[in-house]
């Protein structure tokens, strides 16, 4: 009895080492910066632009380095003490690059302080906030985003026509085929895009949930979604029968207003006129289509 | 009640019998195959309980079949046939409707093959299978597929012996009613309570699942079991050869996806039927060979 007992505890155990071996582990690829679309483009190139500014400045120094140190070797040949010194220069500059060096490392090091300590504010800040959470568990809102507004408080005013600019997408999924669900290939878009960039009209106060309600309607574009109470908004839970969980336990449904994901519920998102809205699908949490703050708000 | 000879054979024919019905009907979405299974699930338990078994059938799990079809398609929103939109907003699709239709086809002929199950296997035959193996588990699953049948009767008799003193749900006016009927719940919690101990006690001081302790049993494995159970045997290896090559399923979403239907999947579905309809066929031949029998005479 306790030999069959032993027995089988141990084949379970390898059953569980062979599962966890087996089991598979999947690194999804994010989404490359041409299939991102326009909102982050442009900020990118601006980055892009001040590194590289900053490049030639640093080469620029060097140049001017390079230059003296020529022209005091020039000044010292005329004296005619031209080997000895350039020697004693040669030795310099070799002192000099090797201190450069050091600098760099020394830099390197204060970088990964710098991230480290970075890092800890956030997680810090992350502890503040649990305290300065809204009544729907909401962090607070960066400095210049929208705050999230009640959709029980707005009155929609359908006078006044709005216009935005709508599109859902799913590139991230043509990266991540072998995580995709198999049964869904039908409805997967080749070109990833379910309902290409396009002004839409909205009424005054809407939120943009209801706007991404209306145009799925009345384009005969499959989408679940379901109340969730506690955050005050509709969850998306499927857009053209591409549903959350299809891409990997970490997949879904994201948005984005203006370039910005916010870390609210669609339905709590008042849109101004000229809004830019993208649904997106992510298979990692936010990580690979660029929006993990609104998910982990920052932290690890 | 007309003696049933397919319970009239080995206990492990008829409990793998009811294991892989009951476990096929679950798993096996394909209209064809349910259709099959409750078929099959309808006409034994009309075979084994006679008019009870129609009147029960018709008068409650035509409901819940038509509730849970209902059912369905107000949670679920998922396909790709967008038929109306619900006032929420959410669709409401062609392939969620069919799946509801199916699940709850599902559900009345697991619970059809349930009732069947319970008529067949009676508990000593359980505890002839397993009593040895797993004596404790054995004993509580035997209880536990007996619990409803069994204290229906209970509530019968104490409602009678109540009914003898006045205190029955059919008598006095409403709130005397309902003081009855919550005295015979509690009448009956008490006998339940007290049964289980009693039934357990009894059963360690006669040494259940003791090593070295023989039992009884009426069982005996003969030729006519042989045949039945390398028929059982075939079939099931045939229809579990189609459900590894995806004949057996359907796909619901997002959109249906059946295989198409070939000679193959043909023999799939007879030897499906075949399985499913045993003890109507073992009945029936039994029947024609006692006729056949008394007609010599």
């Amino acid at each position: 009895m306790k030999k069959k007992k032993i027995i089988l505890g141990g084949i379970m155990l390898c059953l569980i080492v062979v599962s966890f071996f087996i089991g598979g582990n999947h690194e999804v690829v994010p989404l490359s910066q041409e299939q991102m679309g326009y909102g982050l483009e442009e900020s990118v190139v601006e980055e892009d632009k001040v590194k590289a500014e900053s490049k030639d400045n640093a080469v620029s120094n060097k140049d001017n380095k390079d230059v003296h140190i020529a022209e005091e070797i020039k000044e010292v040949d005329n004296l005619g003490e031209m080997e000895e010194i350039k020697e004693t220069k040669e030795i310099e500059i070799k002192n000099k690059t090797e201190e450069k060096s050091n600098a760099v490392e020394k830099n390197k090091i204060e970088v990964e302080k710098e991230k480290k300590k970075i890092k800890e504010e956030i997680i810090e800040e992350d502890k503040e906030n649990l305290d300065k959470k809204d009544k729907y568990l909401t962090d607070p809102v960066p400095e210049g985003k929208p705050n999230p507004v009640e959709w029980q408080d707005v009155e929609i005013n359908k006078e006044n026509q709005l216009t935005a600019t709508l599109s859902v997408t799913c590139k991230t999924i043509l990266n991540n085929m072998e995580i995709f669900n198999k049964d869904k290939l039908e409805v997967l878009p080749e070109d990833g895009i379910i309902y290409p960039k396009q002004e839409v009209i909205f009424y005054e106060g809407e939120s943009v949930f209801d706007v991404l309600l209306r145009e799925m309607q009345s384009n005969r574009i499959h989408m679940e979604f379901s109340m969730t109470p506690i955050y005050n908004s509709n969850y998306v839970e499927g857009i053209n029968n591409i549903y959350e969980f299809d891409g990997g336990e970490l997949s879904g449904w994201m948005y984005k207003v203006n370039g910005w994901f916010p870390n609210y519920g669609s339905s709590r998102y008042k849109l101004e006129n000229g809004d830019v809205i993208q649904w997106i699908y992510t298979c990692d949490l936010g990580r690979d289509i660029g929006g993990d703050w609104a998910v982990t708000g920052g932290g690890e | 009640m007309v003696r049933d000879s397919f319970a009239g054979l080995h206990p492990i024919i008829n409990f793998v019998y009811f294991a892989a019905v009951i476990l096929f009907s679950m798993f096996f979405m394909h209209p064809i195959l349910q259709g099959i299974a409750l078929i099959s699930a309808f006409t034994y338990s009309i075979v084994l309980k006679g008019r009870v078994a129609l009147k029960f059938n018709l008068l409650y799990m035509l409901p819940m079949l038509l509730f849970m079809a209902i059912l369905n398609p107000t949670f679920n929103h998922a396909g790709v046939t967008i038929l109306f939109y619900l006032r929420s907003g959410n669709p409401v699709t062609l392939e969620s409707i069919a799946y509801g239709i199916a699940a709850a086809f599902m559900f009345i002929t697991v619970i059809l093959w349930f009732s069947c199950y319970n008529t067949v296997m009676t508990s000593d035959k359980f505890i002839y299978l397993f009593g040895k193996m797993i004596p404790a588990l054995s004993l509580i699953l035997s209880m536990i597929l007996r619990f409803v049948p069994r204290y229906k009767e209970q509530i019968k008799v104490i409602s009678n012996a109540q009914k003898c003193i006045g205190r029955d749900i059919s008598q006095g006016n409403i709130i005397q009613r309902a003081r009855n009927g919550i005295k015979i719940l509690s009448i009956m919690t008490t006998w339940a309570l007290e049964n289980a101990i009693e039934t357990a006690d009894s059963m360690k001081s006669r040494g259940y699942g003791l090593s070295g302790r023989t039992s009884f049993s009426i069982f005996r494995f003969d030729y006519r079991d042989k045949i039945a159970f390398t028929l059982i045997i075939v079939l099931l290896f045939i229809v579990l050869l189609g459900a590894t090559m995806g004949e057996n399923t359907i796909r619901f979403f997002p959109s249906i996806k059946i295989q198409e239907i070939t000679v193959f999947s043909i023999v799939v579905y007879t030897a499906y039927f075949l399985l499913c309809m045993m003890p109507v066929i073992i009945n029936i031949q039994e029947a024609m060979e006692w006729r056949h029998i008394e007609s010599k005479i």
